[in-house]
């Protein structure tokens, strides 16, 4: 009671956030997982939900996509992104203006983005036109049918949406780098290829997970990209889940979104365990 | 020790690159704008031009000016045999041969047919076209309604509402946070990045079925409810940032110049955090701006921006889809470059998707 009394104020400002977390976003995945394991006709646990799930092609196509769209998606951002940064940390003129550039796609919307990135690589496209100039192609071959160079597209709409987002946490973490330890590598005498390897891999670690995780767990929600870019021809789990939806079958719609928690929840803890693995060897 | 700079060469090597880089980050956006004034044969053909030749403000006037502006769709994938027959709902006869036809990205392509009529097909339609060499199925023109300010007019309102609850909900509580004890406040701010490992699509679920039996569908109530779940913890936890870096002192120096509790809040810390509330609230005024998962399962009509903006893509012609991309656009590259210096990675993770 006395705490209460005591921590009044500090109690009416902070249970409004906890309540509507608590109602509109813990409730609402719990009932999920719950309506995941309900088999809608008869109103009775089951698992039948998961079983009519692993045996539509559709889904199987889903869960594919967005585990290979996550993973190859995370490992070709955080390459590109990494030389991006290291070009942006040397001192030049025109450092600034490089900066800004490489912040455009963060001032696009996703959905923009898809639509755009739709305009090149459609068949009548820029991507084939300029393929068609440079006279590699004389067909104009369709990207989004849905094959795995369609799954490609997808990865490089995402990377150009994302890739500011990584360059910046990349170059926060090379920029917390202090100077005297490239100094005493160089002292040292260290090719510049060493001490990249030896020095800076090492000391960004922290920033490069922090990337990984934010990555995955937004690309493994992907959404509006495959949707505008492909429409039905490249499902990925979050789309499967609407689907089901929007065909009023929840509890499918529930057991694929649970799927896809599933699936973050093992991504973060397998990364954070091989991460912690390396650290004690 | 001095350590010498980058060499010529590789000065010119970084700037090479970066050129490319750019390149790649601009072509996007210029195509978005190019596309959006283009005439219509530049883009319309199996070769569209790089370069803007003639512009045209054509396509914004129609969506700018149109209150309402009826407009044939139709809808064609690329057929490659010769002829199809398609039948109209009035039993007329159009034959299409692929000279009339010109394709559209991605997967719904447009057609106008000599005589103005349309005809539309749906994704199964198409591929059961490409499979046989002649339909004689009944295709019904669809008639698409533009209407620019209706889904404009909800977006501002919806994103405006959120940021303003948002604030009201997330900034005491944020400070609140920043004065826990360093374990419980980790723990907290822990919790709250928690809540973005869920995915959208399974809190969607109940929350749709829930507004559904609530008649929140299709209304702003309810969409700024939903806004506010990814963005509440969201700006919660930017905000730990902006008062943690307030003294503790100051509260308590006014505290024993008189002033209660509340209003040293009101009167000292919140002032003082305003600046970092501002930023922190632009940007969930983006995310709600540019939100498009909860708005699509809480629709069932055209509401938001985004929502009219994917529907316009999918169904609209080229012109009209960049168009509308490039207004949804706008606002948000605006902020981003005014905001710039604001922009910290760690904000970064959940602002300007």
């Amino acid at each position: 009671m006395s705490f209460a009394r005591k921590y009044w104020l500090e109690i009416t400002m902070f249970i409004p956030l906890v309540l509507y977390i608590f109602y509109f976003t813990l409730i609402p995945v719990l009932q999920t997982i719950g309506i995941s394991f309900i088999d809608q006709s008869t109103g009775k646990i089951s698992l039948i939900n998961y079983q009519i799930l692993f045996a539509d092609i559709n889904f199987e196509r889903a869960l594919f996509n967005t585990i290979f769209i996550t993973l190859v998606g995370i490992i070709l951002q955080l390459i590109i992104a990494l030389i991006i940064a290291l070009l942006l940390k040397q001192k030049f003129a025109g450092q600034g203006f490089f900066r800004t550039v490489m912040l455009i796609p963060m001032g696009v919307p996703t959905l923009v983005s898809g639509a755009t990135l739709l305009f090149i690589f459609g068949q009548t496209g820029y991507f084939n036109e300029l393929l068609y100039r440079l006279g590699i192609i004389d067909t104009q071959p369709f990207w989004l049918g849905g094959g795995i160079e369609t799954l490609f597209v997808i990865i490089f709409a995402d990377m150009w949406k994302v890739l500011p987002l990584t360059i910046l946490l990349l170059l926060a973490g090379l920029e917390s780098i202090s100077e005297d330890v490239y100094e005493a590598a160089a002292v040292d005498g260290a090719s510049k290829w060493l001490t990249f390897w030896n020095i800076t891999l090492p000391l960004l670690k922290p920033s490069i997970t922090m990337a990984v995780i934010l990555r995955a767990i937004d690309s493994f929600r992907i959404f509006e990209l495959p949707l505008v870019m492909t429409g039905k021809n490249a499902p990925v789990l979050s789309t499967f889940a609407y689907e089901t939806f929007r065909r009023n079958q929840y509890g499918q719609s529930g057991a694929a979104a649970t799927i896809l928690l599933g699936i973050i929840i093992i991504f973060i803890i397998f990364y954070m365990f091989l991460v912690e693995r390396k650290e004690r060897e | 020790m001095h350590i010498t700079g980058p060499t010529k060469f590789t000065r010119l090597i970084i700037y090479a690159l970066l050129i490319v880089f750019s390149i790649m980050m601009i072509t996007p956006v210029y195509i978005l704008v190019k596309v959006s004034i283009s005439e219509p044969k530049e883009v319309n053909t199996d070769h569209p031009t790089f370069l803007i030749h003639d512009a045209t403000l054509e396509h914004w006037k129609n969506i700018l000016l149109a209150d309402k502006k009826t407009e044939n769709g139709m809808v064609i994938y690329h057929i490659s045999s010769d002829r199809y027959t398609l039948r109209g709902v009035d039993g007329s006869t159009l034959n299409l041969t692929p000279d009339d036809q010109y394709t559209i990205n991605g997967v719904l392509r447009k057609i106008q047919l000599e005589d103005g009529r349309s005809i539309s097909l749906d994704l199964e339609e198409l591929s059961k076209l490409r499979e046989i060499s002649e339909s004689t199925k009944t295709f019904f023109s669809k008639d698409i309604v533009r209407d620019l300010y209706a889904p404009l007019g909800k977006s501002l309102t919806v994103a405006t509402l959120a940021t303003i609850i948002a604030i009201l909900i997330a900034s005491p509580a944020a400070y609140v946070i920043s004065r826990f004890p360093k374990k419980i406040k980790y723990t907290v701010i822990l919790a709250l990045l928690f809540t973005r490992m869920f995915p959208d699509v399974g809190i969607a679920l109940p929350i749709a079925t829930r507004f559904l039996s609530w008649q929140l569908t299709d209304t702003t109530l309810g969409l700024v409810l939903a806004h506010l779940i990814p963005n509440l913890p969201f700006l919660a936890w930017i905000l730990v940032g902006t008062f943690d870096v307030i003294p503790r002192d100051l509260e308590k120096a006014a505290m024993i110049d008189g002033a209660n509790r509340i209003s040293a809040l009101t009167k000292i810390v919140f002032p003082i955090a305003a600046p970092g509330i501002a930023v922190g609230a632009i940007f969930v005024w983006l995310n709600s701006w540019n939100e498009f998962i909860y708005a699509r399962y809480l629709s069932t009509v055209a509401s938001t921006l985004p929502i009219k903006t994917y529907e316009v893509i999918t169904t609209g012609t080229f012109f009209t889809a960049a168009a509308y991309s490039t207004i949804l656009t706008i606002p948000v590259i605006l902020i981003t470059f005014f905001l710039q210096r604001y922009i910290q990675s760690g904000m970064l993770s959940g602002a300007v998707k």
